[in-house]
């Protein structure tokens, strides 16, 4: 069954809505996506998908084509801190590899991968995070740590609270 | 140095309007409006720049504008702050640094195509510093009543309005933007009809790239003849260099088109370590590679760059040193195009794996001679053949590497190993 | 303006495409995503041409022509690039052709014997894709499918519910539906001739037959009054599937799939395969002689106090001589519209009630009202000339209707009302508010066939013919069974012989009954009680007391079981021959697609047996030549039903009861397709308004006339139509459903 979105939420979708034309609530999909899975410990269910579709009238399978298309939704959970690191040319070049080796061992799990206590999640990421310039690099959730360093990711992941 | 889309860069509160304002910004948006200043005057001003866009593609800015139709129907512009292409790290420090450098040349781009609405869309993983920063200037800019409606009494009406995506390099093609804004897959659309015909939502519309519009205000401030001037040699204007890969300092570098490569690996300290420069892909991951010497010299420009047989696509840099396995390069980039890959041609969709898995194959030892044939005849069905230019771009860097490169990549096969070891 | 392709000049005009020109003089270019109905996407790669002057080969279905163009199909840059475009196609394609249902019609199959390799380079493994259930009609094999995004389109531009979607991306990209959930549009079939390979499979056909052993036959739709052209592929005498027709005037390349699957019920068990006669409590087998006899000795015997009464869905063919039977011995009772009960309009009707326009019209209208159907699920193909009237012109479109439902176009309004409100809202001589809408366009009201079963139809049809008459808008009426518009014409009404010549003997009042319980004799052609009349109570009660009933049936239901003297078995429509007027006018002949069951026999051919008894210069060459003569003459000039003085008959507080038939179940062989029944949204309910209550949960007690009726089925609520209860049902119900327009209590 359906389960409704928070009057929370449903504000800030109506907020979405008002950037674009009246009759264009397709537009909103992506952007009310990323809230809803925000929302939702980083993941998004079929029971959003559809309450996202019924809210903002369009059918559901284009809510689904949508979410299945954009690297940044999750359609299974995944640890609550998100971690990124880039491997592209530019970061690959500057050990990127490493780094990810590192992290991995760190936090015993392979990439694509949570923590078994849910805390992190490694991301699989393909994309180039355009920060080429201060590579090696990674996002956690989504700040930029550039120029990374062994000691500076234990400070930045051990850095990370619990909660 | 020379600062243009770099202006406040360094400044205090960078980002901040006042630091703006008082580097003189808005000045040109304010005089165009209450001048109310002719469309047509703006766009000759803005072709006769010679201003080339810096998505990629180098199209002409004020020629692209010229085609979007005078009659007072809907019209949208789009700024692409997609920037997603491998190597490229400049648009993320014009939002930054100077975001509105970007609203003002959204406005003006606005005003002289008849848009009052003006989206900005930043790629979903610019939802962290990128995306705050944008949104905090444009509400900037509406409090100044800078944009809005009836902007400074003048009866002018325009919005800007900031995206974000979802994570899809894809997106950054301009026609898969348009889906992208309509709440769809980022899937392109084929050309014609092009977007300044029948664009967002099916009306006209102007897609520029971020760097391009950040361009605009200080064009028309000091006119085309600065703006032209500011080139070295034959060529005209600047552009920002994604300097990467082995270097002393990487770095992004606002420079004059037609600086030789050679000034700004010495801007960048040189090859990291002291060793031997041993390639370079000057315009992101997707166009070709080329040796070290042979760019050394070349004037970083379009025509320069084509002769040498590459491009300055969008100006990421990326530089390789003589410890760099080009087998594994290669693979890394396929990878790339190949998760990419929008999946709807299907030379695209079924080619661009096929190029990873045998490259994935010979770097783990199994390849063979063929496969390097393999390689160049399926980069080939691909090249040329599809929607948009991602199919290219996954082809151009396989041939150019097996080109340039051959012998390292016989080597890999012949001997199931890396040369460098 | 002209092009050349492979250096022959051709004609083309400005928004043609390189394929489009190419198709109309027969020059082959492979394709997969184009289709001439979809949205052109050029994604598939497989039409790629030279093109000189273009560096690389340009895809066919998308480039447009240029004066003086130079095309070449067949050279070497186009050959190999259709080559290539092959190759990648077949990496991730199965090659399981041998156990693969589309093999031998695999466009993928044609083109990779003509431009492919047989060896493929590719040696990595091959994507596999795990399906989903999407319902009994479409089965899927998704790891065959190649990405055309033809199902997908169509679902969006043509059917009007987006199911299918594309997931996933790059070589992951699949063709999948939400989750796990069945096709519900009505056209959904459609997929399966639009998918070029093996991925989208008819499920009635599924592993059932080999293409190219498989005997095509065209026919026309029985199921509704649009009469769909269509084949039936048949192997060893049996119905293997069913396939569009193309026809620009009707079905265009569609089919609903009521058309596609409908055949299905025609084995059902229910079926009547032996000539019947009753002995005692039961019904026994006999011989044709017997029970012809025992027909035309009661003809004889109940001449005065007779009625005969046939359904629509029969052919012309039929109708022609049944009447002719009856009316020869002085029977003069015949009907066709077994659900109405209100027939005071009867005079004033239009020879032959028809849609007025041609299909194709549509597009150019400005507004459209339909009243009484829900357009979407009971005439499908209809819908998509809707849709494409929006898109073309932006048609409005509004709908006025008894209970809410969904279409899959956007209506400009809906209303939801009761009986009476139909009726006064369309009454010139107050002000409407209801209906607003500009009345100097080209303007159309469609008039749904449940509204003719409402008791006050008369006044409906009166007030809208009045309102469409003077606001200059044109009446069209749907019949509800495939050949409505042939049972007027036919003669298959009391007051009017073939032609609708008029006669005079009945009530000049026009009070007429047709379930009065004078008759002794019922003859039930092609009808079924319990499903088929406008009171199953009334008729069963009649049944009860009637001295002979005579029924011709396909199918065995517990009504006939319990009350038929003599059964004729009737073959299915696909088991005889004959013809339709569909709602054009248009006569449609159809064939014998496969032989009749068992001993039922083409309904035709029975009733000449019969008729020849006592004329025997009656043939079937002969029937055919006067439905023709007959068809010649009548000259309709449009639909208005315009009746003076009549009264009405509602009073506006009453509860009223209002019956809605399932439309996948219409007639009798429909209402046994069982994956029709499953697969689409074919919910029974009780609906009551928000202000009633009812006591127990789950049964329900309605009063009217004099009769206590319960339901035992879901329960819901509505807030419109006011002061009505509504029924829904389909299917080979079990429970009684009382008059499909009543006054009730609850
Ligand atoms: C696969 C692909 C990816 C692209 N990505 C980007 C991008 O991230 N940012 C961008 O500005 N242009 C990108 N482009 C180029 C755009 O399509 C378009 O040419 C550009 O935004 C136009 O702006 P300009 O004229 O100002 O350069 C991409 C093109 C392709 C084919
Ligand atoms: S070339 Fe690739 S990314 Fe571009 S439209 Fe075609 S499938 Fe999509
Ligand atoms: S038919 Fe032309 S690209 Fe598919």
């Amino acid at each position: 069954m359906n389960i409704s979105l928070s009057d929370k939420i449903k504000k800030e979708i109506d907020s979405i809505k008002s950037k674009f034309p009246d009759d264009q609530n397709k537009s909103s999909i992506i952007e009310s996506l990323l809230i809803i899975q925000h929302e939702n410990n980083g993941y998004l269910t079929n029971e959003l998908i559809e309450s996202l579709a019924d809210y903002l009238n369009v059918q559901k399978i284009d809510v689904y084509e949508v979410a299945t298309f954009y690297s940044m939704f999750s359609l299974k959970p995944i640890g609550k801190n998100i971690i990124s690191v880039c491997t592209n040319v530019s970061c690959m070049l500057r050990n990127s590899d490493q780094i990810v080796n590192y992290i991995e061992k760190k936090l015993k799990v392979k990439i694509g991968e949570s923590t078994k206590d849910n805390k992190f999640y490694l991301k699989d990421e393909m994309e180039c995070l355009a920060a080429c310039n201060g590579a090696p690099m990674m996002q956690v959730n989504h700040i930029n740590y550039e120029n990374l360093t062994y000691e500076k990711i234990d400070k930045i992941l051990d850095g990370i609270k619990d909660d | 140095m020379i600062k243009v889309c770099t202006q406040t860069f360094g400044h205090k509160n960078p980002s901040s309007i006042d630091t703006y304002i008082k580097l003189g910004g808005y000045s040109a948006w304010k005089k165009i409006i209450t001048e109310k200043t002719s469309k047509s005057e703006i766009i000759n001003t803005v072709k006769e720049s010679q201003l080339k866009g810096k998505g990629g593609a180098g199209f002409l800015t004020g020629l692209k504008w010229s085609f979007i139709s005078p009659n007072d129907s809907q019209k949208y512009l789009v700024c692409n702050s997609d920037e997603s292409e491998p190597g490229t790290c400049k648009d993320r420090d014009i939002l930054r640094y100077n975001p509105h450098s970007v609203i003002e040349g959204m406005l003006i781009a606005c005003y002289a195509i008849g848009a009052s609405v003006g989206y900005n869309y930043l790629r979903g993983e610019f939802i962290g510093d990128q995306w705050n920063v944008t949104n905090n200037a444009i509400k900037e800019a509406y409090d100044q009543k800078l944009i809005g409606t009836n902007i400074l009494e003048s009866n002018i009406s325009i919005d800007i309005i900031p995206l974000i995506g979802a994570g899809a390099y894809i997106v950054g093609e301009e026609t898969a933007m348009l889906e992208s804004i309509e709440g769809k897959r980022g899937m392109p659309r084929i050309k014609p009809p092009f977007p300044a015909v029948q664009g967002l939502y099916g009306k006209p519309t102007i897609i520029n790239n971020t760097e391009t519009l950040s361009s605009i205000p200080y064009i028309i401030k000091n006119g085309t003849d600065w703006y032209k001037n500011l080139g070295e040699g034959d060529s005209h204007g600047v552009k920002m260099f994604c300097m990467s890969g082995h270097l002393t300092k990487p770095n992004v570098i606002e420079a004059p088109l037609g600086t030789r490569f050679s000034k700004l690996l010495d801007e960048c300290g040189g090859v990291l370590d002291n060793k031997k420069l041993k390639a370079v892909i000057p315009g992101g991951s997707s166009v070709p590679v080329v040796k070290g010497e042979v760019i050394m010299d070349t004037p970083m420009d379009y025509e320069p760059l084509m002769k040498i047989g590459t491009m300055l696509g969008s100006g990421g840099v990326i530089v390789m040193d003589e410890s760099t396995c080009m087998v594994s390069v290669l693979e890394r980039i396929s990878r790339f195009y190949y998760a990419e890959s929008c999946g709807q041609c299907t030379p695209c969709r079924e080619g661009t794996g096929w190029l990873y898995k045998t490259l994935v194959k010979i770097r783990s030892g199994h390849g063979s001679q063929s496969d390097l044939d393999l390689l160049n005849r399926v980069a080939n069905q691909i090249e040329g053949h599809c929607i948009c230019a991602l199919g290219d771009a996954a082809a151009m860097p396989v041939k150019s590497f097996l080109t340039n490169f051959w012998n390292e990549f016989e080597y890999f096969v012949e001997k199931k190993q890396s040369m460098i070891i | 303006m002209h092009i050349y392709i492979n250096d022959t000049k051709y004609e083309v005009s400005e928004n043609d495409t390189i394929i489009q020109v190419a198709d109309r003089n027969e020059i082959h270019i492979p394709r997969f995503c184009y289709h001439k109905r979809l949205s052109i996407v050029a994604s598939c790669r497989m039409c790629l041409v030279d093109v000189e002057g273009a560096k690389y080969p340009q895809p066919a279905c998308s480039t447009l022509v240029r004066d003086g163009m130079k095309v070449n199909t067949t050279n070497t840059s186009a050959s190999q690039a259709q080559k290539n475009t092959m190759e990648f196609l077949l990496i991730n394609h199965p090659l399981d052709c041998p156990i693969c249902d589309q093999a031998g019609e695999c466009e993928l199959q044609d083109v990779s014997l003509e431009h492919g390799d047989y060896k493929s380079a590719y040696n990595e493994i091959k994507r596999t894709v795990i399906d989903k259930d999407i319902g009994d009609l479409v089965s899927t094999e998704m790891t065959r499918c190649i990405h055309c995004s033809r199902c997908v389109r169509f679902g969006e531009e043509v059917a009007g519910i987006k199911e299918l979607g594309m997931t996933g991306r790059g070589e992951e990209t699949k063709i999948e539906t939400f989750i796990n959930q069945g096709l519900s549009s009505q056209l959904s079939g459609n997929v399966i001739d639009l998918c070029p390979v093996g991925a989208l499979n008819n499920s009635l056909y599924k592993y059932s037959a080999r293409t190219w052993d498989l005997k095509q036959t065209s026919s026309i739709s029985s199921n509704d009054c649009l009469g769909s052209n269509i084949f039936y592929h048949t192997y060893k005498d049996e119905i293997k599937r069913c396939i569009p027709k193309e026809d620009e005037e009707i079905n265009l390349s569609w089919l609903s799939d009521n058309d596609r699957f409908g055949y299905e019920g025609i084995k059902s068990d229910d079926r009547i395969l032996h000539p019947l006669i009753r002995r005692g409590d039961n019904l026994e087998k006999t011989d044709f002689n017997t029970i012809s006899d025992y027909l035309i000795e009661s003809l004889k015997l109940y001449s005065k106090k007779s009625c005969g009464i046939m359904s629509a869905q029969s052919s012309c063919e039929e109708m022609y001589l049944f009447q002719h039977l009856l009316r020869e011995n002085n029977i003069g009772k015949i009907d066709h519209r077994s659900k109405e009960c209100d027939f005071r309009y009867q005079k004033n009707f239009p020879t032959i009630p028809s849609f007025d326009i041609k299909l194709s019209e549509i597009k150019n209208l400005d507004n459209i009202i339909i009243i009484g159907t829900n357009v979407s699920k009971e005439f499908p193909i209809l819908s998509i000339y809707f849709r494409e009237a929006i898109k073309n012109n932006d048609t409005s479109i509004f709908s006025f209707a008894t209970y809410e439902f969904e279409e899959n176009f956007p209506l400009k309004k809906s209303h939801v009302l009761n009986s009476q409100e139909l009726a006064d809202c369309f009454n010139t001589s107050t002000t409407e508010t209801n209906v607003d809408i500009d009345k100097t366009g080209n303007n159309l009201i469609i008039l749904g066939p449940a509204i003719s079963y409402l008791s006050n139809y008369s006044n409906i049809l009166n007030n809208i013919s009045r309102y469409a008459e003077s606001n200059n808008m044109k009446l069209s009426l749907l019949g509800d069974q495939a050949n409505t518009s042939g049972a007027w014409a036919m003669g298959i009404v009391p007051h009017r012989l073939p032609g609708g010549v008029a006669i005079n003997k009945t009530d000049k009042s026009g009070n007429y009954e047709l379930l009065s319980d004078t008759d002794d004799l019922l003859v039930i052609y092609n009808l079924e009680p319990e499903y088929d009349f406008s009171d199953d109570n009334k008729i069963l009660e009649k049944l009860k007391k009637s001295k002979a009933n005579i029924f011709f049936s396909s199918y065995m239901t517990e009504s006939i079981k319990k009350y038929a003297h003599i059964v004729f078995p009737l073959s299915t429509q696909v088991e005889s021959s004959g013809s339709y007027i569909n709602t054009n006018k248009k006569l449609q002949q159809y064939e014998k697609i496969i032989n009749p069951l068992g001993e039922s026999k083409d309904g035709a051919d029975i009733l000449l047996t019969i008729c020849n008894s006592f004329d025997s210069s009656l043939t079937h060459e002969g029937v055919k030549k006067s439905i023709r003569a007959i068809l010649a003459k009548i000259n309709v000039n449009n639909n208005f039903v315009q009746i003076a003085n009549l009264d009405n008959v509602k009073n506006s507080n009453f509860l009223e009861k209002i019956v809605i038939r399932n439309p996948n179940s219409s007639n009798p062989t429909l209402r046994r397709c069982n994956s029709l029944l499953n697969t689409h949204d074919n919910d029974d309910y009780f609906s009551i308004p928000l202000d009633k209550t009812v006591s127990d949960n789950d049964k329900i007690i309605l009063n009217e006339n004099n009769n206590k009726l319960k339901l035992t089925i879901k329960q819901k609520k509505h807030a419109k139509p006011i002061n009505t209860v509504l029924v829904k049902i389909g299917g080979t119900h079990k429970e009684k459903i009382g008059a499909y327009n009543t006054e009730v209590d609850l």
